[in-house]
């Protein structure tokens, strides 16, 4: 009785019609697979725009929360004591009046060296070697995940 | 393989996308009605199938004809479907082996009796399993893979196959014993 079920259900699952794809379905993935190819200059252009915005903030959010986990039981502290508040938004400002300067020194001190600087268009030209070389990079890696698959 | 579908796949490696689309027109749906069974999704099995021959056709470069191009083709889809139900949230049925007892199977199992399966009743006990039951069911006699074979498509060891496949059916004959039950009653 039991291996009857079972054969039942074999044979119940081989007889299972295929279910027909959607019309034009074969057009499409050929469209999709076109479109990929086809990715314009400026897409990667801001991908990589994008990616360095990005790795840029995750290092600034990183160390902001590095220095509020290092030195959070002394901020409360300060904050709670009368007048605290007003003292801390000194020594911001005091902290950000001190990194302008400093901006504004590199600023000069990068000015002062320009002159020495490559051409922009050789600059032009290593960075987009450079981007070429990250997007032929990765293009292979998306491959290899595509399968993910070790035969 | 046959000439013609190797003939097909070398075109392939060369970038040729209109031969990808016999490709496509020879599997499309053996491959849309895999993931409608799996995601019981109309639109989700369309975005799924198209995807798995998107990224079939990137890296055909890396199909080994050693293997049958079938079950490579249906290990891309799986691993598709399987980020598409993780996705929507279903990750319970994918990563649990374990199943309770089938309480409330799909609605229409019960209603079916009678000791030959019509294919909308083995179509909702199939959608009333887990997918990690339905894939190897569907594979093995749907599809006519051995074990081994199963094996590489959903990147298990046999034992895990073998295992699967007497769980799934084992459910299905509960299924199927509840149904004739409910069936014989007045």
């Amino acid at each position: 009785m039991e291996a009857r079920k079972t054969d039942n259900i074999a044979q119940a699952i081989k007889a299972l019609p295929y279910r027909k794809a959607p019309a034009g379905f074969s057009a499409r993935v050929v469209a999709r697979i076109a479109a990929q190819a086809e990715t314009p200059w400026q897409e990667l252009l801001l991908e990589q725009a994008g990616l360095l915005v990005a790795g840029w903030s995750g290092l600034l959010v990183s160390g902001a929360a590095w220095l509020a986990w290092e030195y959070w039981a002394r901020l409360a502290a300060a904050l709670l004591e009368p007048g605290g508040f007003t003292h801390l938004a000194g020594l911001a400002g005091a902290h950000a009046a001190l990194a302008a300067d400093k901006l504004a020194e590199w600023i000069s001190f990068a000015a002062r060296l320009l002159p020495g600087l490559p051409p922009w268009y050789e600059t032009a030209a290593a960075t987009l070697a450079c981007s070429l070389i990250i997007v032929a990079l990765r293009s292979g890696e998306g491959t290899r995940s595509a399968l993910n698959v070790s035969k | 393989m046959d000439g013609t579908e190797a003939e097909l796949l070398g075109r392939c490696a060369a970038g040729d996308t209109g031969a990808f689309s016999g490709i496509v027109e020879a599997y499309q749906d053996r491959i849309y009605s895999f993931a409608l069974r799996l995601l019981r999704n109309p639109a989700a099995a369309e975005e799924a199938a198209q995807e798995a021959f998107v990224k079939a056709f990137r890296a055909i470069s890396k199909y080994d004809s050693a293997y049958p191009f079938a079950s490579w083709l249906f290990r891309i889809a799986h691993n598709v479907c399987m980020d598409a139900l993780r996705a929507a949230g279903r990750n319970s049925s994918i990563d649990e082996e374990d199943f309770p007892d089938m309480a409330d199977p799909a609605p229409g199992v019960e209603e079916t009796v009678g000791a030959s399966m019509d294919s909308e009743r083995i179509e909702a006990m199939l959608a009333a399993l887990p997918p990690i039951y339905s894939e190897v069911l569907l594979l093995r006699y749907r599809e006519d893979m051995g074990p081994a074979e199963i094996g590489r498509v959903i990147g298990s060891p046999e034992g895990t196959v073998k295992a699967r496949l007497s769980r799934g059916r084992e459910i299905l004959k509960k299924m199927l014993g509840d149904a004739t039950v409910q069936g014989a009653r007045p």
